[in-house]
């Protein structure tokens, strides 16, 4: 048996999946978080599935959304829908549930949050207003597992017994006459192709043309509907999409009258806007903001973060003098001992230390998505986007993407327009990702120990910048066009979870974890297997004659512009790009120190200036692999992927070079 | 008179929503139908976009858009 | 070669045959973990029941 869990955004949505099903997902209160469909059985009814789908606020044909919402109710063919509606913001997630009842599917009402109601002087006629919908309605707080119960029996009661909603027709009149004689007329095609007339006869009055299209109605047919609407418009003096948006506004502003006794303006928003006077004010928001992200900032990458991670590292260090002291009392043969000490400990042992960097920004993130914050940095910070094309929302993905790219990438699903999130894609890998500190960290250690913070905010403000003169190329070239409509809801602060928060922490730092031992653990291997024999597998006595500097020298020619022309910066190029924390670890291995002493080993490679044009490079140039990847399954084409990669490795060029040049010249 | 020219803080009468297409839609489907009240009640920092209040909860949108909403006057 | 290094040497050419087929095998859906509310959850899930 399958069920489909339909809403609005930030109406707990995925809190009620979650109490279903049990598995736990990342709640999130950024409007469009859930995006894609996730599936769960219920628990102790392990035939019965749940797809979460997106969160919506109506069945038109415009965002992705929507369309697919429609798509999986009208052709998945689910045994029944449970709506889930906000019981303190009714009138509009009643107006969902009005779309989902035309289409004839059996359906409950779970009316969430009715305990903040209830705390706030309000009740709502449950008996009444189930009467007047047509179909069951069950009270529940998701968040507090109250009434999930009961709304699981209802669902499977309604799901086997196959009611269909009692009741279609809320509305009267001039749109009732319409709809009523359109769906006669269109029964035949609508049973064609398995769609309940009444649900095409109101899309059809809509305007809707997809369900046109599907329809395959004749010309004559479309004459006549035409006819109809147009008789309707002129009836009520106004058009359309007007006419029945303010139909199913004026049901249900009806119902309620009838059967909501209004709750006082709740604690929770009357809260949440005395937060906002200061958080979106006129002269606080833009400090507080730059205020919280310095702050996240600085605590990850200053405070807890590298405190952790030296912590970390002195363990990483520890275990490889025990292994490398165990393996010589064994007498190991050098090669293998060399194996393992300089391949696998200090090549995954470099990344692993930066583990806790990595955690501690994912749960400032979250905490910042969760809590609804996310949402106003994109109403504060619209206006700024706008110049480039792209509009508040585009703002988010960008911010995450100073923690890793692929989430960020991910991320612009929540963009309704092709175009903003085309856009996004390319732009975001030019926010510096965590990864890349690392490099940053020993780069500065080694070369700008004084001023470095200085270096590492001018290399983060060098990569936005590029992103917007990006932005602005691209607006004018390739994105041409209008952004999408910015209408967002705000929705109310609400205290994170502290279980999702740490779910996501969690999986964070398993996925770190997993790519430690896997691909860093495969890649460090082959390295040092490359570093370590020549072409006829023969042991090399100097690191010079190695296979892997054979390849280095070959593409080493490519950098020679930029300063960096010789072998083991570009071969640790080229092994970032399976991830981005290998440049260093490859430089550990090669220059044959372990990380510790990498900043003194570094010294003899570069200059300050070719140490800042190196990192100018690793900041811009091509993401890691996992990011390409996410890039060609949004942008849905391996061509436009590898666009990217060519596109931001040739800007990462260009700057590199420009930044070489001009400090040649400053330096005389 | 239409819904940027609303001051902050003052509420007033949806009369109209013009326009066309997916913003259109998209304000009709938030509630934005004639008859609805609506207040102001703030403004980005950076003087656009504007949050207004309605039906009992915040929706944010730009200044562009708010010119098409046609409101009864004060 | 003593036994010991055959042994030291076994073990890490394991690691790294399972390791290679682990990156192998998910090559088409790394991510940066949040796996729940990655948009290609599912896919994983089809294959690991295949």
């Amino acid at each position: 048996m399958i069920l489909g869990l339909a809403g609005n955004q930030n109406c707990g949505k995925t809190t009620l999946f979650n109490q279903l099903t049990g598995s736990n997902q990342h709640v999130g209160n950024f409007p469009g978080v859930t995006v894609a469909r996730k599936d769960g059985q219920i628990r102790g009814h392990k035939d019965v599935t749940v797809v979460d789908l997106p969160g919506i606020y109506s069945l038109s044909p415009y965002s992705n959304e929507e369309i697919v919402t429609r798509d999986f109710l009208l052709n998945n063919n689910p045994d029944a829908i449970i709506n889930i509606v906000d019981a303190t913001n009714i009138e509009r997630n009643l107006y969902l549930s009005m779309q989902l009842i035309e289409l004839d599917i059996p359906m409950v009402i779970a009316l969430n949050m009715m305990d903040e109601v209830r705390a706030n002087g309000g009740t709502i006629k449950i008996k009444e207003f189930q009467k007047q919908l047509g179909v069951p309605v069950i009270p529940i707080s998701a968040s507090k597992n109250e009434g999930v119960e009961e709304l699981i029996d209802t669902v499977l009661e309604v799901a086997e017994a196959k009611r269909a909603p009692r009741r279609q027709d809320f509305c009267s009149g001039a749109v009732h006459r319409t709809i009523h004689s359109i769906a006669h007329m269109v029964e035949d095609h609508a049973q064609r192709i398995k769609v309940p007339p009444r649900f095409a006869a109101t899309k059809l009055v809509e305007g809707d043309e997809p369900m046109r299209k599907a329809l395959r109605l004749s010309e004559n047919e479309i004459d006549m509907v035409m006819h109809d609407v147009t008789e309707m418009e002129r009836e009520l003096g106004t058009d359309r999409e007007a006419a029945l948006a303010d139909m199913r506004y004026s049901f249900i502003e009806s119902l309620c009258a009838s059967t909501v006794v209004k709750m006082g303006e709740s604690r929770e928003h009357r809260r949440s806007v005395a937060i906002d006077r200061v958080l979106t004010g006129k002269y606080l928001a833009i400090p507080i903001f730059l205020l919280i992200m310095m702050l996240i900032f600085w605590l990850t990458f200053g405070v807890i973060g590298t405190a952790l991670s030296d912590l970390l590292s002195l363990g990483i260090t520890a275990v490889t003098d025990a292994a490398d002291a165990g393996l010589t009392a064994y007498g190991i043969n050098p090669i293998v001992k060399s194996l393992v000490i300089d391949g696998v400990f200090a090549g995954v042992g470099s990344v692993l230390q930066f583990l806790p960097i990595i955690v501690v920004l994912f749960f400032f993130l979250s905490i910042l998505e969760d809590s609804g914050y996310m949402a106003r940095v994109a109403f504060v910070m619209d206006k700024l986007l706008r110049r480039i094309g792209l509009s508040g929302r585009s703002f988010v993905p960008m911010l995450i993407g100073f923690g890793c790219s692929v989430p960020a990438i991910m991320s612009t699903r929540t963009l309704s327009s092709e175009r903003d999130r085309k856009m996004t894609i390319l732009l975001t890998p030019f926010m510096s990702c965590s990864a890349k500190l690392p490099i940053y960290a020993v780069f500065t250690a080694a070369f700008f120990p004084k001023h470095a913070a200085l270096v590492m905010i001018l290399l983060y403000v060098m990569g936005i910048l590029m992103g917007v003169g990006s932005g602005l190329l691209m607006r004018g070239t390739v994105f041409h066009g209008n952004p999408v409509p910015f209408v967002m809801e705000l929705p109310n602060y609400r205290m994170p979870s502290a279980k999702s928060v740490l779910l996501l922490i969690w999986d964070k730092a398993r996925d770190f974890l997993v790519r430690a031992f896997t691909v860093i653990f495969v890649a460090t291997i082959i390295i040092w297997f490359l570093q370590t024999f020549d072409t006829r597998f023969n042991p090399v006595s100097s690191g010079s004659d190695s296979m892997l500097a054979m390849i280095g020298r070959w593409i080493a020619p490519i950098f020679a512009p930029l300063g960096f022309g010789d072998w083991m910066s570009s071969t640790a190029l080229i092994t970032g790009f399976t991830a981005k924390e290998a440049v260093i670890s490859t430089l550990a291995v090669l220059t044959g120190t372990d990380v510790s002493n990498l900043p003194q080993a570094l010294s003899t490679l570069f200059t300050p200036l070719t140490a800042f044009t190196f990192l100018t490079f690793t900041l811009l140039y091509t993401p890691c692999i996992a990011a390409v990847n996410a890039v060609r399954q949004e942008m849905g084409s391996v061509r436009s992927a590898v666009g990217v990669v060519f596109y931001q490795c040739g800007v990462a060029w260009i700057a590199a070079f420009l930044v070489y040049q001009a400090g040649r010249l400053v330096a005389g | 008179m239409t819904l940027d020219r609303l001051k902050i803080g003052k509420s007033s009468k949806i009369v109209e929503v013009r326009g066309e297409g997916a913003l259109r839609r998209r304000l009709l489907d938030m509630g934005l139908t004639p008859n609805t009240e609506v207040m102001v009640r703030k403004m980005a920092p950076m003087g656009d976009p504007i949050e207004i209040h309605l039906r009992g909860y915040e929706l944010t949108l730009r200044m562009d858009d708010a010119k098409k909403i046609v409101i009864e006057e004060a | 070669m003593s036994p010991v290094d055959l042994i030291v040497l076994l073990i890490v050419a394991l690691l790294f045959f399972f390791a290679a087929r682990y990156s192998w095998r998910h090559r088409n859906h790394s991510c940066g973990g949040d796996c729940s509310a990655c948009p290609y959850h599912q896919n994983c899930d089809k294959k690991e029941k295949k």
